[in-house]
């Protein structure tokens, strides 16, 4: 059974992106030195925050950047994100939509799922882009 | 201070030497809000392109993320001498005064 752990869709004006709307697992943890180190590890990203508030904004410019990055010097964000393992799947009404699914029984994909799991869900039903 | 508190550097410093390295795809800084990403040019995924860093303090780039730049962009010689110049930090800790 294919189960998807995380998804983005991304909504385009005229072939420019406008928003995105995105379900993925994060992670927090307390640095060292008193930071809260912020990954997004889907997305291939690692940032910091002052705390759990503004780890919010954080992520927000996390993702942000990484969509007008792969705009402007990448293929775009579908592509890149099928080159950090996303696939594209086909949303309740049939609109594209790009997810990370976990499909098999693979030791690899079972450690993914476990770090999945315990992952906190960043949920943003419209994060506007350009 | 204590030991552990690890010294902060200043943005415009890193980013001279980031640019300066001549890796960057043309325009590739990028900013949003308190978050600067560096994008490498070549033909890889973004995601092996792009080094962010976040100013927790405005103007300030933590230094773990200020040495994770300098490794990749080669100016590690030159953060260490800003450290030692600017926030009199050498060799892992602050420079206490010698007594005379």
């Amino acid at each position: 059974m294919n189960t998807t752990e995380a998804n983005i869709k991304v909504t385009r004006n005229g072939g420019k992106i406008d928003s995105i709307s995105v379900l993925m697992p994060i992670w927090n943890k307390q640095s060292d030195h008193g930071n809260l180190l912020v990954k997004l590890p889907l997305l291939g990203i690692d940032t910091i925050a002052k705390d759990e508030k503004d780890a919010e904004k954080a992520i927000e410019e996390a993702i942000i950047s990484f969509c007008i990055a792969s705009e402007k010097f990448g293929q775009g964000v579908e592509k890149e994100l099928l080159s950090l393992g996303w696939t594209a799947i086909d949303g309740d009404t049939g609109e594209p939509i790009l997810g990370f699914t976990i499909s098999d029984e693979s030791d690899a994909n079972m450690m993914l799922e476990r770090l999945m799991q315990t992952g906190e869900n960043y949920v943003n039903q419209h994060l506007e882009i350009a | 201070m204590p030991d552990n508190h690890y010294p902060s550097i200043d943005i415009e410093f890193i980013e001279e030497h980031v640019i300066a390295s001549g890796k960057l795809v043309k325009d590739g800084v990028l900013k949003i809000g308190s978050t600067t990403t560096y994008v490498v040019d070549g033909t890889q995924a973004i995601y092996k392109r792009s080094i962010l860093v976040r100013e927790l303090i405005p103007g300030q780039v933590c230094f773990e993320q200020a040495t994770g730049l300098a490794f990749r962009f080669s100016f590690m010689g030159a953060l260490l001498e800003w450290l030692e110049r600017n926030r009199d930090w050498k060799e892992g800790a602050y420079i206490v005064p010698q007594d005379k």
